[in-house]
């Protein structure tokens, strides 16, 4: 039972939905943190680089973690049924929490996305993060080549 | 939908990708991905000292905080690499001394290493924690005396087989009154005895020491001393095991080994007095690594140790005891201690077992195949074998395979070079085929006794996930080689002694070789002109031929060289090669014409 002085915040997602959170757990972020330490008085946090969907999410996983009663095991079952999210999902939480400093979300979705990433090939690599390959071919049998005999 | 990550963001990432297969794949991305990860790699590792050079790693890789480099080949150990070969691990700490002075850890196997190394880097890196040195040579304890006095933050010095000359044992004194940070020494391949109130001083002083491996020359009434100031200890070795009767030792020991509650690995064991084993019995309760290959103790003192302790048994119903136990014992343990091993140690994932006494004519013990067949069948998690033994037969290797498919190092010595099957006197082949067959994840293997080159069909065939193939005595004609060379689709070290394997397999599969890390070809009969004709062929491969005869132009073209190890390189040619080694390059080939 929340106490009549527990305040909570309104967190307004970029698409203008408004989730209520106590601050308490809000604060995991760093970013609410120093908004709210800086004495800002706005009526609901604009979070302008998070959409409902991931706001949504953050504020489950926030809410499990400031949970004095959830013990390490159930963060973990937690946190394993929680990264199950399609790929662009992950990514789009990791920057999320990037962007609200959020260090216990960083971790774990850090984490999944590197799990993910070792069970891929280098093409597999480049078209889950949608990215172009700039080497030539001279310039990737090069550096494969190092790598592999170099440092492996 | 592109991301545009922060490079931060990727960082962050990367952070959780600590293997170099898969930081390596990272950099291969694109060009920012290389760059990114270049600048936050903290972990180097270099499989082949030779095949780069500290300067293009130091290059690409600025920021390092940990690196392991491996120098000689493998046959090394077993005095197959003349004196002065190389892999000199000066330059390499020369040149990070400039470019790396945030070091902390440095792993080095089968190098040579100087007191004058030991000097520079204990000077020269102010955070320095982590000293390994494996099968390592070079330097003395003078050395090892600027480590202690000069490497104020360091957590490990541990010296694991290295042939170190022993001027005193004054060197452990020079750790400082304020040193603290001790986490693991392994003093175990020293001959002379330190300073013993030194060594108790520094162990009371180092609340974090959790591995002590002791020499020889400790001897055992000190021991409960040492073990009252670390009750905290999880890998423990002794020295010498045995001391004149007086009975208050042996209470002493009870007394000190009880208060070890956490011991999971023990070692040392030298000049075993069956008497005093028992006194370790209740420091066994959580033992996972038992590593008895300097006790000669005999086969039921062995079996009482495994099995007999009260609080051994009642463990076991707890299903504590000897998890992945690691036994590494001499062949003392027999047929009977082997036996026993199953049923108290189910666990079991790793078992050595080496000879007593190798040149003996006749069996001294009672160790036959029998043994390992029987650990086979009753230790379903044993992974990792290393045997040496008198007599094998092909039944008992197609048993092995059959019992135990999950096996995936498998190195078996049968003394006798060349000996055959001893119940039907066939080759070996249809054995070793068998393991092969069934054992498809199988990365290391180790072959001996009479074998043709059928077995090398076999392993072809089979062997698809081999990394490491060593192989003596055996097979018929460069089909045995071309076998695995284009069979092999895993291959990275292969190391061949006395088998007659000659140019054409290795000409014909020279491509292979730069999907390799190395090979080793000695007493074969691979002639001088093929190996220069490889050299010419093929320039990112470092062709060299080493033969303490002199010069191979000095004898005719077709002449067999003495030994052969080639090795991919992004570094060229080396620069540091001994009168007895020659690269052959194309400037060679050009220069001797």
């Amino acid at each position: 039972m929340s106490s009549p002085e527990e305040k909570t915040l309104i967190l307004k997602s970029s698409d203008n939905e408004e989730f209520l959170v106590k601050e308490s757990v809000a604060v995991q972020c760093i970013t609410i943190k120093n908004l709210v330490e800086d004495g800002c008085d706005l009526d609901a946090i604009p979070l302008l680089n998070v959409d409902s969907k991931n706001l949504a999410w953050i504020i489950e996983f926030m809410e499990k973690y400031a949970d004095s009663t959830s013990t390490d095991a159930e963060k973990k079952d937690f946190d394993t049924e929680f990264v199950k999210k399609p790929f662009n999902d992950v990514l789009g939480l990791i920057l999320a929490a990037n962007y609200l400093n959020f260090p216990a979300l960083m971790d774990v979705m850090c984490d999944a996305c590197a799990n993910e990433m070792k069970l891929w090939s280098v093409e597999q690599v480049r078209e889950k993060f949608h990215i172009q390959n700039d080497y030539t071919e001279e310039e990737e049998k090069a550096v494969r080549a190092e790598n592999f005999w170099a440092f492996e | 939908m592109a991301y545009s990550f922060p490079e931060e963001v990727l960082e962050y990432v990367f952070a959780f990708l600590s293997s170099h297969k898969d930081r390596n794949a990272v950099s291969l991305v694109c060009k920012s991905w290389y760059e990114i990860e270049r600048w936050c790699r903290r972990r180097i590792f270099i499989g082949n000292c030779y095949a780069v050079s500290p300067q293009i790693v130091i290059r690409r890789f600025p920021e390092v905080r940990a690196v392991k480099i491996k120098g000689k080949p493998h046959f090394a150990d077993f005095n197959l690499v003349p004196e002065g070969w190389g892999a000199y691990v000066y330059p390499w700490i020369s040149a990070m001394v400039r470019s790396y002075p945030w070091l902390e850890e440095i792993k080095l196997k089968r190098m040579v290493v100087t007191d004058e190394s030991l000097e520079l880097l204990s000077k020269s890196f102010k955070n320095f924690k982590v000293l390994v040195l494996s099968s390592c040579e070079g330097f003395t304890t003078d050395g090892l005396a600027s480590i202690a006095a000069n490497c104020r933050n360091l957590r490990e010095l541990d010296l694991r087989e290295c042939e170190v000359e022993d001027l005193s044992g004054h060197w452990l004194s020079h750790f400082p009154d304020n040193f603290t940070s001790l986490v693991s020494l392994n003093m175990s391949c020293l001959g002379s005895e330190v300073s013993f109130s030194a060594l108790e001083r520094l162990v009371s002083r180092c609340p974090n020491l959790r591995t002590l491996r002791l020499n020889r020359a400790v001897p055992v009434e000190k021991l409960p001393n040492l073990l009252r100031r670390a009750p905290q200890l999880v890998e423990f070795g002794t020295g010498a095991y045995s001391a004149e009767n007086q009975t208050d030792i042996f209470s002493n020991l009870v007394e000190a080994f009880s208060g070890c509650k956490h011991l999971k690995s023990l070692s040392g064991f030298w000049d075993v007095d069956p008497a005093y084993l028992p006194a370790m019995y209740y420091a066994c309760t959580g033992i996972t690594s038992l590593n008895l290959s300097n006790a000669t103790v005999q086969s039921p003192d062995l079996v009482e140790l495994i099995i007999q302790c009260p609080n051994l048994k009642c463990l076991w119903r707890e299903r504590e005891l000897i998890e992945d136990m690691t036994t590494q014992v001499l062949d003392y343990i027999e047929d009977a201690g082997l036996k026993a091993l199953p049923s108290y140690c189910k666990d079991l994932q790793e078992l050595r077992v080496f000879p007593s006494d190798p040149y003996g004519a006749e069996p001294n013990v009672s160790l036959t195949e029998q043994g390992l067949v029987t650990v086979s069948a009753g230790c379903p998690k044993l992974q990792s074998v290393l045997y040496f033994c008198r007599q094998m037969s092909n039944a008992a290797l197609i048993t092995i395979a059959r019992n135990r498919p999950n096996l995936i190092r498998f190195r078996l010595c049968i003394i006798d070079p060349q000996a055959p099957d001893y119940l039907t006197l066939e080759p070996l082949d249809t054995g070793f085929g068998a393991i092969v067959e069934h054992c498809k994840e199988l990365l290391r293997l180790s072959m001996s006794g009479l074998l043709t080159d059928r077995v090398f069909e076999y392993i072809g065939t089979h062997a698809k996930k081999l990394e490491m193939l060593s192989i003596a005595f055996a097979g018929d004609s460069d089909l045995g080689l071309h076998n695995v060379l284009s069979g092999c689709e895993s291959l990275r070290k292969l190391e061949i002694m006395d088998c007659p394997f000659g140019d054409k397999a290795l000409l014909a599969n020279a491509a292979k070789l730069e999907t390799m890390r190395s090979l080793w070809m000695s007493s074969c009969s691979v002639s001088y002109g093929a190996c220069k004709l490889l050299g010419q062929k093929m320039p990112k491969l470092n062709v060299e031929v080493m033969d303490e005869r002199g010069h191979p132009d000095s004898r005719p073209e077709t002449c067999p060289v003495e030994k052969l190890y080639i090795y991919r390189t992004v570094a060229g040619p080396r620069v540091d090669k001994p009168n007895f080694v020659w690269t052959m390059d194309e400037d060679a080939v050009l220069r001797l014409s």
